[in-house]
């Protein structure tokens, strides 16, 4: 699998995962388009990335997830965030803006 | 507790496979037809917009491998499957599988064979407690022209009571004896012991005791101990058996003590254990038909041993009188030097041979293996294309390898078994250590860990040549047409040549074994027709005679006996059987013709003939002719006496001249 530009680093993914599903439920398929569309077209998520993730996810502990169907009267697999999940997106999220403000300010600092 | 987890989680993923399985299969189902009917909403066709959410979506079979791996245990799953698929498809092919195993196992069977004699032989340890401190001592006198020399009684005395190295020391050899006063007279094989040899060996007697010092004295009652082979044999194991009178060579001994059963000195398992009894006042200087064995105190290196040795040899020229009629000189010059050396002595053993064949083996079995995967390139490309990584392919092909070596290695046991029995019958009796050749659990780790090298020696060219597949040649290039690229060219031919050279080693060294055993066979023993030659051991008890003139009229009497037996043609006697490899080996000195080399004397061996003898074996003599009784007649006289060792001597100068011209 080449590496693109939108490639995102696993622990990132995760996180972003976890951040897509925080509102309400979604399947696979509902997950790529919403991390698409907000990253307004920069993330694009390779599948062979996406689902090893959710699996991982879910085996940790962090996602739950159920079949259901969808307006369209298919049966599709949603995942939801489970209370542990919620704790480590927390976690993550603000250890996420800790790292991104220091590289900010390394970045704009004078030589 | 993840751990926990995860075999939870294992387990009930082996249930449940198959229904996970299908759910995966649903769920990327269902995101491809979502990207589908995206990409028709914004305007595609419909053939174009499921085209595009594959590719989209990549390699499903590689995502799903990849979600695969996250829900279940990677490793032993993958590897049984991997198993299976090798049998299989080892089954579809069993001319090759044969041919393969075949060739491993005869290499493996091999192998394992010469390791488990060498093994049984050399590297297992002599059974004796501590046995690296276990030394044959030996001399070299390169003066008299030998490169080993044996010990004689009163070097034995000095050394055991002068040495600084030894924790004990003693000497021994071994001979025939004859026990009488049981039913019927039996030869047995007998082990003489001086004081210090049982101790240095260590093993202690099941029933009863060592002999004692007291016991080892001159003229000190007689002992005996047995062996247990033998104390089975005549008493069943019977422990008042202490105590006991044996009659050996008409003298009476008593039974002292009963060696193991697993006593083997040297190499083979003795019957009775006789003691030396030194006469310190009759003993000279020469008399050099002594083995010597020493245990050396902890520490102590084999230098250190030998420049102990070396410090007593002048004390020993001292100490003792040189024997009548003998040049004092003659042992100054002999330039006596101790020569130390292990008591697991040098023995057969060339594995180098065996090593060969296995090596050979391997690179047929490389060779065929690739040429199979050659004929695989197709598949595995696909399998690469698929998403495998060079990893999960290297693997494989390994694995199949490994199963081909399981294969080889299980037929090789069993070859190596049946090829140990007829080593072991058909190994020259003087082999040492026979009975100790078996299989035991080292041979068999042995031959797991020669079956593993195997594996990987030849599964490992083919899959350095193909893990890299490039593909796109591959699957783009019909097989058969296609020449080969250079570099896999290269590889073929060096498994070849290299095949080739190591037949060749192995051809070239069995071709001139062979011509060595065909020299052998060739060489003049100096007697003909053995079939018609019997041999007949006779001892004479020295008790009963002491009178030379009897001896000799005994042995007159029994050749004329013998000979007047119908069928019988001839009959003499001879001191030691022809080539039975115990010689008299003693300086000669010829008195009309003093030595070219100045000074030196050469130790020549020498047999000892009654009249008659050559005739009787038929050898032929160079020149002169045979004794014959009348030069023994005037047997006391002191005179006739130097007839006789004049006339064997000039004999003896005839076929020297002779051989030498």
């Amino acid at each position: 699998m080449a590496r693109q530009k939108g490639d995102v680093l696993q622990g990132t993914l995760d996180m972003l995962v976890l951040r897509a599903l925080q509102r309400e439920p979604m399947h696979g398929w509902g997950i790529t388009e919403r991390l698409e569309q907000w990253s307004e077209q920069v993330f694009q998520i390779g599948q062979g990335t996406l689902y090893p993730a959710l699996y991982r996810l879910e085996r940790q502990g962090l996602i739950g997830s159920t079949w259901r169907m969808t307006e369209n009267k298919r049966r599709a697999r949603y995942y939801t965030l489970t209370e542990q999940g919620r704790r480590h997106l927390v976690d993550e999220l603000a250890q996420w803006r800790r790292t991104s403000r220091a590289i900010e300010l390394v970045l704009a600092a004078n030589p | 507790m993840l751990w926990l987890s995860e075999t939870w989680r294992w387990l009930r993923s082996w249930r449940q496979r198959s229904q996970l399985e299908r759910r995966l299969d649903e769920e990327i189902g269902f995101h491809i037809d979502a990207q589908t009917r995206k990409n028709r909403r914004a305007g595609m066709s419909r053939v174009e917009a499921r085209r595009r959410a594959l590719i989209r979506f990549g390699g499903a079979e590689g995502v799903k491998e990849r979600t695969r791996d996250q829900i279940r245990s990677v490793v032993l799953d993958d590897l049984v499957r991997d198993l299976r698929h090798s049998l299989r498809s080892l089954r579809r092919a069993p001319g090759f599988t044969l041919l393969v195993s075949l060739t491993l196992a005869l290499g493996i069977g091999a192998t394992t064979a010469v390791f488990s004699v060498v093994h049984g032989v050399l590297i297992k340890p002599l059974s004796y407690p501590d046995s690296d401190a276990l030394m044959a001592v030996w001399h070299t006198a390169p003066s008299l022209n030998l490169p080993q020399m044996q010990i004689s009684p009163t070097q034995y005395c000095t050394y055991r009571e002068e040495n600084r190295v030894f924790d004990e020391f003693g000497v021994w050899t071994v001979g025939p004896a004859t026990v009488s006063g049981l039913e019927a007279p039996e030869e047995v094989r007998t082990l003489m012991v001086s004081g210090g040899t049982l101790e240095a060996l260590g093993m202690s007697p099941i029933v009863g005791r060592w002999f004692s010092e007291e016991e080892h004295a001159a003229r000190a009652p007689a002992t005996v101990m047995l062996t247990d082979g033998y104390w089975q044999r005549r008493y069943g194991g019977d422990r008042s058996v202490i105590g006991d009178v044996l009659m050996v060579d008409s003298r009476p001994r008593t039974i002292i003590g009963v060696m193991p059963g697993d006593f083997r000195f040297p190499d083979q398992i003795r019957d009775l254990i006789l003691p030396f009894q030194f006469a310190r006042d009759q003993l000279f200087l020469g008399g050099f038909f002594l083995r010597g064995v020493a245990r050396l105190n902890p520490g102590v290196t084999v230098a250190q041993a030998n420049a102990d040795i070396a410090r007593m040899v002048p004390m020993w020229l001292s100490a003792w009188p040189v024997p009548p009629g003998a040049d004092p000189q003659m042992f100054e010059s002999a330039q006596i030097a101790p020569a130390l050396q292990s008591l697991k002595d040098d023995v057969v053993g060339d594995l180098g041979g065996a090593l060969w064949v296995l090596l050979v083996a391997c690179a047929n079995a490389a060779n065929l293996l690739l040429v199979r995967t050659e004929g695989r390139r197709p598949e595995l490309a696909i399998r690469v294309a698929l998403g495998a990584g060079w990893y999960r392919v290297a693997r494989q092909l390994i694995l199949e390898s490994v199963v081909l070596a399981a294969l080889g290695g299980g037929l090789g046991l069993g070859l190596a078994m049946v090829a140990v029995r007829v080593l072991v019958a058909v190994a020259p009796a003087s082999l040492p250590r026979l009975d100790e050749i078996g299989m035991d659990p080292v041979v068999l780790a042995f031959t797991v860990a020669v079956s593993l090298f195997s594996a990987v020696a030849s599964g490992l060219i083919p899959v350095s040549r193909h893990a890299s597949g490039r593909i796109g040649m591959v699957l783009r290039a019909s097989d058969r047409t296609a020449s080969e690229s250079r570099e896999r060219h290269r590889v073929k031919n060096t498994l070849v040549v290299a095949q080739v050279a190591l037949a060749l080693v192995l051809l070239v060294g069995s071709g001139l074994m062979v011509r060595t055993f065909q020299a052998l066979r060739a060489v003049e023993p100096g007697f003909v027709d053995p079939d018609r030659i019997q041999l007949v051991r006779i001892t004479f008890p020295v008790t009963e005679f002491e009178d030379d003139e009897r001896i000799f009229n005994v042995q007159r009497a029994i050749v004329d006996g013998l000979s007047a037996v119908a069928g019988v043609s001839t009959a003499s006697f001879i001191r030691t059987a022809p080539l039975g490899g115990f010689n008299a080996t003693d300086p000669i000195l010829v008195e009309d013709h003093p030595d070219a080399a100045e000074g030196a004397l050469i130790a020549r061996r020498s047999k000892f003939v009654a009249p008659g003898f050559f005739q009787t074996i038929g050898t032929s003599l160079l020149a002169g002719r045979d004794y014959c009784y009348f030069l023994f007649e005037s047997f006391h006289d002191h005179a006739s006496r130097r007839l006789r060792f004049r006339a064997r001597l000039r004999r003896r100068r005839i076929r020297h001249f002779t051989n030498q011209t």
